[in-house]
């Protein structure tokens, strides 16, 4: 089983490697949006540090959505998914395998690209390691979350703004107890209590999502 | 082995076939034929357990078959969507597609792959990403797991499109050579089956 969540996740990721545009355009969402907003709102370091926490975590979100509408489109095309469906092991575990790849491939850049503009918007040093932690915890969850929603939605014909529609919702709670983390952070504040329940959030999901994902998927293959 | 009881199926709201039933020994070959739109497609899918039928069930070994049942570790389903990325070479394509269906310990070697699309008539494409071959070649691709630990149930949706007669024939002969070992394979195609002389059937599909 190991061996096949294994496969997946090298095969995803050479798959990343080779699609480098669609792999970059996401990050570069990320770098335009997140560097319109200083040039908004003006060079004030207070108001910056202040708003830093939500505009990076505005832009996490949105960079993930527009990478997870993508996430099972080619391989529900060239009959990839049909073949996972038809496989011996779980397809909980081989979808799984997708989300891992995903959170390695866009997760790690938007981390470091996040912890850049942590920097650039004035965030303090305690705050930047509460960013980093946060995100850590609410990527992944992002990711699975996300999977659940782009599962439903590939069998339609432009699904990208219904996949949003679907799993805003449900990205709510890890915004904004990850950015509420980090604001509390920058300030000085006690922030352990939002971490906790973000982390408990992952856990969540990490034991309900690959199979959520499964179903759903089922029944968009029929 | 293979037994189809009963099954019907529907498609917005119109049957396409209802209530058929047949049984599958090893050393068969089933070739399913019938007009456009006639739910070939719709009873390979059926059969492969990617779809459930409208009513009946499918059973391997006399047992229905759901997720996780035995019969998915011992049949290999080629639909029109072959499954092959287009951005992996044919060696990657092979190695992720048996990696999540290979049950076996001992993991195939990549010289196996190479005999595979060797066999398959690829030999020097193992490298080039499939984007750059040919609909036939891409095809080939998807067959060369015939050769590969293949289990004993085939079901095969149109599998000699896009392939020339050198293709077609290397590929009548690793059928008829599987139905003679025991194996099964359920084969929609339009291609005369004459050329098989091995225990087959035939089912027609529509009406008559």
């Amino acid at each position: 089983m190991i061996k096949a969540l294994v496969c997946v996740i090298w095969r995803d990721l050479t798959l990343y490697i080779r699609h480098r545009g669609e792999w970059a355009s996401p990050l570069l969402f990320f770098i335009m949006i997140a560097s319109l907003f200083p040039i908004m709102i003006g060079n004030d370091p207070k108001t910056l540090s202040k708003l830093a926490p939500f505009v990076i975590w505005i832009c996490v979100v949105l960079s993930l959505l527009m990478s997870l509408e993508t996430i099972f489109r080619s391989d529900y095309q060239e009959g990839t998914l049909e073949q996972f469906v038809l496989s011996p092991y779980p397809l909980s575990i081989l979808l799984f395998g997708k989300c891992i790849a995903h959170c390695l491939a866009m997760g790690f850049p938007l981390l470091i690209v996040a912890i850049l503009f942590g920097l650039l918007l004035n965030v303090s040093e305690q705050g930047i390691i509460v960013l980093w932690v946060s995100l850590l915890l609410g990527i992944p969850s992002l990711s699975i979350v996300g999977g659940i929603g782009a599962a439903l939605t590939i069998g339609l014909q432009r699904g990208g703004i219904l996949l949003a529609i679907l799993i805003l919702p449900l990205m709510i709670p890890i915004v904004i107890f990850g950015a509420n983390a980090v604001a509390a952070a920058n300030q000085d504040l006690p922030y352990h209590s939002e971490i906790l329940l973000m982390g408990a959030f992952l856990l969540f999901v990490l034991a309900l999502g690959p199979i959520a994902t499964a179903a759903a998927l089922r029944v968009s293959i029929e | 082995m293979l037994k189809a009881n009963a099954i019907g199926c529907e498609r917005e709201n119109r049957s396409l076939f209802s209530n058929l039933t047949f049984e599958l020994e090893p050393g068969t070959l089933l070739a399913v034929t019938g007009n456009n739109g006639a739910g070939k497609s719709s009873l390979l899918r059926i059969l492969s357990g990617l779809v459930c039928p409208t009513s009946g069930s499918v059973s391997w070994q006399g047992q229905v078959i759901k997720p996780g049942s035995s019969f998915f570790s011992s049949h290999l389903y080629i639909g029109h969507k072959i499954g092959i990325q287009p951005a992996l070479t044919p060696l990657e394509n092979l190695q992720w597609l048996l990696g999540i269906n290979d049950t076996a310990k001992s993991p195939l070697s990549s010289s196996q792959m190479r005999s595979a699309i060797n066999a398959v008539g690829l030999a020097g494409f193992e490298d080039y990403p499939c984007e750059n071959l040919s609909l036939g070649q891409r095809q080939r691709v998807a067959l060369a797991r015939l050769w590969l630990n293949a289990p004993t149930c085939w079901i095969l949706d149109e599998p000699f499109t896009g392939l020339d007669d050198k293709g077609r024939e290397v590929l009548q002969n690793r059928i008829r050579e599987h139905v003679q070992i025991g194996g099964i394979v359920v084969l929609a195609s339009h291609v005369t089956l004459e050329d098989f002389p091995c225990q087959k059937q035939t089912l027609y599909l529509g009406s008559v």
